[in-house]
């Protein structure tokens, strides 16, 4: 990309990102919260991170191209919940869910 | 459990090293193995090896750095990538806003070395510590973002150059990465309220996305998310499980409350640190098993 446009570019979304990364931990931390907003602040983790697994696994095309495709990941994904629910382990994980994943490519569906 | 009783220290010891690197050892091997591939995409899709080491660096989205690629290649006017790409990331405003609590008597720029490098990945490494047992201090929380930082940085950089020689299997590492998000959604599924919570934002991105919002699914379902597990814990006592509310749900607080707890059941004082409110609940059976 060429240099003269890729600067503002850069410029702009650096600005925006450590607005947003920098503005709610400025404003925030030496308020003192109240006990609901905390709890409420508590529920971010957990939404989130539904919400980014959600993103990378679920889209209205996600069977365009057949049910299995479609349906591929979010086996492998299942299996990694179980995975994750026992070992709690970020390394099995991965291990286990992208083998998981390559061996339900080679299943002819 | 947050170690706030001294904020603005530098350093970190050898045992706090070797914490971090324990803490995120998979988080980093991950953000190698996918690193590669991303920077290979990025070069592919016409940017240059430092073009794609400055957005890693700097930017530091992949989510972002991804959608403004794609958005580039695919013809979008700037001003729309750059409010897709803005709304994309916008969830780390949630990220910033619960880190927020252990930032309380840092100067400025000591909040800037906090927040500047937050990832989704850093995020959930911190959070799973400070809602363990372990003592986490502020600097350890900024060796893991920085860590993160840099391993993604060199990494994508790294597969910009290497997009000649080599060929990975983007898919298969994009999805080591959707392993890592599971994790650690698991890990925080401890009542109730936070399994409605995720399944209420699980919802809300696919919604969204049949609507056509894709640039926002992400923040519209995890907006959605905390709002139906807060009432949701509100409707069912906090946990949503029958769980008696203890007086750990205050992440800010949590680490002066350890002390008091620590001498009666160890479990418990553990999970009354979590910020995540659920786990802030000592069931009986619980404190029974910690006793024993």
């Amino acid at each position: 990309m060429p240099w003269p446009e890729f600067l503002p570019l850069f410029a702009f979304m650096c600005i925006g990102m450590y607005l947003m990364r920098l503005i709610p931990i400025s404003v925030l931390s030496d308020r003192e919260l109240s006990p609901r907003t905390k709890t409420l602040l508590g529920y971010i983790p957990p939404a989130c991170f539904a919400a980014l697994v959600a993103n990378d696994l679920l889209s209205p095309s996600m069977f365009a191209n057949g049910i299995w495709p479609g349906l591929m990941p979010l086996i492998a994904t299942a299996v990694v919940v179980l995975v994750a629910a026992k070992t709690k382990s970020m390394v099995w994980c991965i291990v286990v869910g992208i083998a998981m994943y390559a061996l339900l490519g080679f299943v002819p569906l | 459990m947050f170690d706030s009783s001294s904020p603005e220290a530098r350093g970190l010891s050898m045992a706090q090293v070797k914490a971090v690197v324990r803490a995120d050892a998979a988080v980093a091997i991950g953000y190698v193995i996918v690193g590669i591939p991303f920077g290979m995409i990025g070069a592919s899709l016409g940017f240059e090896p430092l073009q794609v080491f400055m957005l890693s660096f700097f930017f530091l989205s992949g989510a972002g750095q991804a959608m403004m690629q794609n958005m580039l290649m695919a013809g979008f006017a700037m001003p729309t990538v750059l409010a897709s790409v803005m709304l994309v990331s916008s969830r780390h405003i949630l990220y910033s806003a619960a880190m927020a609590p252990y930032t309380r008597g840092m100067r400025f720029l000591r909040r800037f070395a906090f927040a500047w490098n937050l990832t989704d990945e850093g995020f959930g490494v911190n959070m799973d510590r400070l809602s363990s047992g372990e003592r986490w201090t502020a600097n350890q929380i900024i060796a893991v973002n920085t860590a993160n930082q840099v391993l993604w940085g060199v990494s994508t950089f790294a597969g910009a150059v290497l997009v000649n020689f080599i060929s990975l299997p983007a898919a298969m590492a994009s999805f080591g990465v959707t392993c890592i998000f599971v994790c650690m959604l698991v890990g925080q599924l401890k009542g109730a309220s936070t399994f409605l919570a995720a399944g209420a934002a699980i919802a809300g991105v696919f919604v969204a996305k049949l609507a056509g919002l894709d640039g926002i699914a992400v923040i519209l379902g995890a907006i959605i998310g905390v709002a139906v597990g807060f009432f949701a814990g509100e409707k069912l006592g906090h946990g949503g499980d029958g769980e008696r509310l203890s007086n750990g749900d205050n992440p800010a607080g949590a680490s002066n409350r350890m002390n008091e707890k620590d001498d009666v059941a160890p479990s418990c004082a553990t999970a009354s640190a979590s910020l995540t409110p659920s786990t802030s609940l000592c069931t009986g059976e619980e404190a029974r098993d910690a006793l024993a």
